[in-house]
């Protein structure tokens, strides 16, 4: 498998050749770096394969990464993390718009720089494939009803003794199943438990720290004793 | 009154503009500026493209301006040439004036002179001194301000310097503006003007002549003041110099408010605004908000005065500094006054006395105090007016507005207010709690904003240890660098736990301990061969307690990792507990075990657990009977419940 091309966007010189060393150490090819978003809109518009953008969100110059990002989408369609400091709920819904591929939160160190990327990247195959649509919808006993529920539309599960509550966006079930028995029907959907009481949808995560999970604005323990095997899987999917 | 204070703040302004002889540059770019100096072949070009880029950054930037400063006097002994060499120096300490260091300023003002005076040069030297004035000037050292300046004016009178004496006179003329003698301030303002216009300095005799126009207002001799400022005007719009139109603008039309010549002080005042806005002056244009406030109040058309209060509080966030928006208040309350919303007007002397607050200002207190007992009186007077219906509403106007001098009704009053007293009382506290919602919430953007940079910084930090350890050859180097970089990383840790959360000031012990020992696993690659069990309470403890905790944690169990077991590994216990009042913490192994004293001489890592436990005031115990534990009992510690 061929290295997979980088490029990173990050102002404080010796943040980014950290950085850089750093992901190199990870087997990673950077492939440019720029401090500003005009420098990365000028210097992306000339690279011919890029997998992910790195993006420090506050920059030199007068538009932020989340500015950046806002272009990126407009002008390139790669993927990108954001880096930052930043980690309040102002800064991060304004983040969210831009619909990155996941977050890095300073100081990073090279385990979480690695968990996040390959999520990351991960995440970015279902655009070709779609695995998770070959998983037929199951049905869900909902206020004696019965209702269709995509797995791609889950984004966690939380064991409640034997049951199951199930959280989509919008909603949340309970099932009458184990945790157990939801993540075998689940797993090969990409789904995988992070915690005694957690199964979560691997697609819909946005960072990895240490011992949080971040998923579409919600924290979620991650258990020790799950981290590894989460971050194996990640390189399956 | 109020006109004062705004004329003033024109004054300091201009000051900047004229004390160092810096003309009106037009906006050069940097870049172009830059590649001149690139290609310049002749010293002589060297020296002026760094000029100019000193001059365009000591407008924007001073550490930047520092920095050519520093290049044309390096250039400047380089070369053998002493006049630029006392520039460069000259250069470097405007820049430091600006910074309000004195003394630094005053140091490098003097190595210029001394220079100048082997050099010989008067010219020269009568510009050092009234550098040196105008450094005092600015710290307010009038004496020693005065005494400079006119040692200049003597020299450069001597060698008829127009230029300089031109400069000197308007000098004087803001000193004595500034000590309050306004005749003396006109006479040598006049001078100034009278001399620039004769060589031809026309630009920079409009900023005298603003001067002179403020001065007027000053004295409250308004007609003078539309003159003179007529007179700049006219030059300010032949060079096109729309900032000074605008601000003049505005003094135009204070000074025709003050001739009560409404109709026209209004068009110019929003004249002047419009301009200013269109050029994100925001500061000024404020003022000019609060002139043109002021006017309607003074036509006594309340209603549009109210209109134009309740645009600039819809907008204050543009207006953001302190000083002006406190002048702001003060007219909104008048205006509230005036409508009769007595609510709204002690809500703004409130907002005035805060900031006033920050400015350690006591006499808004009592300003405060006597608005309150209004607002209080005021109600009071409504009550009395129901009860007793044939008293006249004059009357108790009148009475409204005297109350406070007239003592001897606010004592009756206040006497027959105590039982309504509490309840006003309340209100009133009610109006503070508010005020100290706002406040608090802006203290927590505040401290965000420092997390952020705290995070940032030692993101930094663990770069550098990085990267080091990256290019050091000898292992035992290496490690000590990552070991200090796990160090980094486990104050790190708090600032996340902190940031996150609402609770800005407390961690959760569990998550965050839980945390680091992860981190501290992965970064020693040991999860294979360490089998980690913990016994955390969940607790919430202040950040001064955990930080060291953290520290103390991260240095007992980077010792186990490293020491404790052989190939096979072993368990190593965390665990953290509360008895009674003591905080207990025990990091143990079942490893091979060490002797006390040996593990107490081994490493930097125990000697700054040792004096991190002092600090802490906690008692340390060492055993080592099957493999080492140590235990850290904390007397002493705030428990956040």
């Amino acid at each position: 498998m061929s290295k997979k091309r980088i490029f990173v966007v990050e102002d404080e010189p010796f943040i980014r050749e950290d950085l850089v060393e750093t992901l190199e150490e990870l087997n990673y090819e950077v492939v440019g770096e720029a401090v500003s978003a005009d420098e990365a809109l000028g210097k992306i518009s000339e690279i011919k394969e890029l997998d992910i953008i790195l993006l420090d969100i506050s920059i030199e110059g007068a538009r932020d990464g989340i500015d950046l990002a806002h272009q990126l989408n407009h002008k390139f369609g790669v993927p990108f993390l954001f880096i930052t400091a930043f980690y309040d709920e102002d800064t991060l819904e304004r983040a969210r718009s831009t619909d990155p591929a996941g977050y890095i939160v300073k100081p990073w160190d090279k385990n979480n720089l690695k968990a996040n990327i390959e999520i990351a990247l991960a995440k970015q195959i279902p655009k070709a494939v779609e695995p998770q649509k070959k998983l037929d919808s199951f049905f869900i006993k909902h206020k004696s009803e019965m209702i269709a529920v995509k797995p791609r539309d889950i984004i966690y599960a939380e064991s409640y003794d034997n049951y199951t509550y199930v959280y989509t966006e919008t909603d949340k079930y309970l099932l009458s199943h184990t945790l157990k028995k939801v993540e075998e029907n689940l797993k090969s959907a990409g789904f995988a438990r992070v915690h005694k009481s957690y199964l979560v949808n691997l697609f819909r995560i946005d960072n990895i720290s240490e011992g949080q999970i971040f998923l579409s604005g919600k924290s979620i323990p991650l258990g020790r004793a799950y981290k590894k095997q989460l971050l194996s899987q990640i390189n399956y999917i | 009154m109020y006109f004062l204070k705004l004329v003033s703040l024109y004054l300091v302004s201009i000051f900047v503009v004229t004390s160092f002889n810096v003309n009106a540059r037009q906006e050069v770019q940097v870049d172009s500026l830059m590649t001149g100096l690139n290609v310049a072949d002749s010293v002589d070009e060297k020296f002026f493209f760094l000029e100019e880029l000193y001059y365009h950054w000591l407008n924007n930037n001073y550490d930047s301006a520092d920095v050519y400063a520093g290049k044309y006097h390096q250039l400047a002994i380089d070369e053998g040439n002493k006049k630029n060499e006392s520039i460069g120096l000259n250069y470097k300490g405007i820049v430091y004036d600006y910074r309000k260091d004195v003394e630094a300023a005053s140091e490098l003002y003097n190595q210029a002179l001394e220079i100048r005076k082997e050099l010989g040069d008067e010219r020269l030297i009568g510009n050092s001194l009234s550098n040196l004035g105008a450094l005092y000037f600015h710290n307010g050292d009038y004496t020693k301000a005065s005494d400079y300046y006119f040692r200049s004016l003597d020299i450069r009178e001597k060698i008829q310097d127009s230029v300089g004496l031109s400069q000197s006179y308007n000098n004087l003329g803001i000193l004595f503006r500034n000590q309050n003698e306004y005749e003396k301030a006109l006479e040598y303002y006049s001078k100034s003007a009278e001399l620039k216009q004769e060589i031809g300095r026309r630009y920079s005799a409009m900023y005298t002549l603003l001067n002179i126009g403020s001065l007027y207002i000053f004295m409250e001799e308004y007609e003078n003041a539309v003159s003179v400022s007529e007179e700049a005007l006219l030059i300010a719009e032949e060079y096109q110099d729309k900032v000074s139109i605008a601000s003049l603008k505005l003094n135009i039309g204070s000074a025709k408010s003050s001739l009560k010549n409404y109709s026209e002080a209004r068009i110019l005042l929003k004249q002047g605004i419009e301009a200013l806005e269109e050029m994100n002056e925001y500061s000024s244009a404020f003022e000019g908000y609060t002139m043109l406030i002021t006017t309607y109040l003074e036509e006594n058309d309340i209603s549009e005065a109210l209109k134009y209060v309740n645009e600039v509080k819809n907008r204050q966030e543009l207006f953001k500094e302190p000083a002006r928006i406190q002048e702001f208040y003060n007219i909104a309350s008048r205006v509230y006054m005036e409508a009769g919303d007595y609510k709204q007007a002690l809500q703004m002397k409130l907002d005035e006395a805060i900031i006033k607050d920050s400015l350690f200002d006591v006499s808004s207190k009592n300003e405060l105090l006597e608005l309150e007992t209004k607002y209080q009186l005021s109600e009071k007077d409504r009550e009395l007016f129901a009860l007793n219906a044939e008293n006249d509403i004059r009357e108790l106007e009148i009475s409204r507005s005297n109350l406070v001098r007239n003592f001897s009704l606010f004592l009756a009053l206040v006497l027959i207010g105590v039982t309504i007293y509490g309840r006003r009382n309340a209100q009133v506290r009610n109006q503070l709690n508010k005020q100290l919602t706002t406040s608090l919430a802006e203290k927590e953007l505040l401290m965000k904003e420092v997390h952020h940079r705290v995070k940032n910084n030692l993101q930094i930090i663990s770069s550098l240890l990085n990267i080091q350890s990256r290019r050091t050859e000898h292992e035992s180097a290496a490690v000590a660098l990552q070991e200090s970089k796990n160090r980094v990383q486990s104050m790190a840790l708090i600032h996340q736990s902190l940031y996150q959360k609402d609770n800005i000031t407390n961690v959760k012990v569990k998550e965050y301990i839980e945390q680091l020992l992860d981190t501290l696993m992965n970064s020693f690659g040991v999860e294979e061969k360490v089998t980690l069990k913990t016994d955390i309470q969940n607790l919430e403890l202040e950040v001064d307690l955990i930080i060291p905790l953290g520290l103390i944690i991260n240095e007992l169990v980077t010792n186990v990792i490293k020491y404790a077991f052989d190939d096979e590994g072993g368990d190593l216990i965390v665990t953290l507990n509360e008895f009674k009042d003591i905080l207990r913490l025990e990091v143990a192994d079942n490893g091979k075990g060490i002797n006390s004293s040996e593990l107490r001489n081994q490493s930097f890592g125990m000697s700054m657990v040792e004096s991190l436990s002092k600090k802490l005031k906690a008692d340390l115990v060492i055993s080592s009977e099957t493999g080492t534990s140590i235990q850290l009992d904390i007397k002493d510690y705030k428990r956040v419940s």
